[in-house]
């Protein structure tokens, strides 16, 4: 009679590990998804193409000013 | 996997009680990558103030951020002027290969762990979006024709 393999329980390190990582990735999920409804509510496409427009220069300047930081 | 199901979940959001069209499906798509790589700067500035990233990283990964946001321009200005399909395509491969230049030269070039851990997930949830505008762009050819 062969023993039976015996089952290696989950590390507590790699679950800790897999805790933190969907605890990492769901304020950022999150505060895209009320990014993402706040900045569409009641306009047209044009309107939140403008408004991207704007932000994408915005976090363009910022990239450059930190970059001289 | 988990990225997905953000991403998933957050189409379904923001499509909800909107207008229907491939036009409208890839500026929604879009406003959710820009917001994406905003939250994903926000989130390095915090690390590099806690001293968590050092100057050099630092500078490495708002260059990569840059780039990203002048090609997000370049991507808003020609959606807003109704651009053939093809370039609009070219546009957005350029945004896909800024971001995968931020996420080599930049991100994973971090030292600590954690930061690095934050900003991966950060930037891989905006890769997401971005692989459903490219998605969007495939699936119907006259996108660029606005209603």
């Amino acid at each position: 009679m062969t023993p039976a393999t015996p089952v290696t329980p989950p590390s507590a390190s790699g679950a800790v590990a897999i805790i933190g990582d969907i605890a990492m990735l769901e304020p950022i999920a999150f505060n895209l998804v009320a990014s993402l409804v706040r900045g569409l509510k009641g306009k047209s496409d044009a309107e939140i193409l403008a408004g991207d427009a704007t932000d994408w220069s915005s976090i363009v300047a910022i990239a450059h000013s930190e970059q001289s930081k | 996997m988990r990225q997905i199901l953000a991403v998933t979940i957050m189409f379904c959001l923001s499509m909800f009680g909107c207008p229907k069209g491939a036009y409208h499906s890839a500026v929604v798509a879009e406003h959710a990558f820009k917001s994406g790589v905003g939250a994903f700067q926000k989130a390095e500035i915090a690390e590099y103030q806690n001293g968590r990233i050092s100057v050099e990283e630092h500078h490495r990964i708002e260059a990569g951020i840059e780039k990203i946001g002048t090609s997000g321009i370049i991507l808003v200005n020609a959606m807003q002027n109704g651009a053939a399909n093809p370039t609009i395509s070219a546009d957005l491969q350029l945004l896909i290969d800024s971001t995968t230049a931020l996420m080599n030269d930049g991100v994973l070039g971090v030292k600590n762990p954690n930061s690095q851990a934050i900003l991966k997930a950060s930037l891989q949830t905006a890769q997401a979006v971005l692989s459903n505008v490219q998605e969007e762009l495939n699936a119907a050819a006259p996108v660029a024709a606005k209603p």
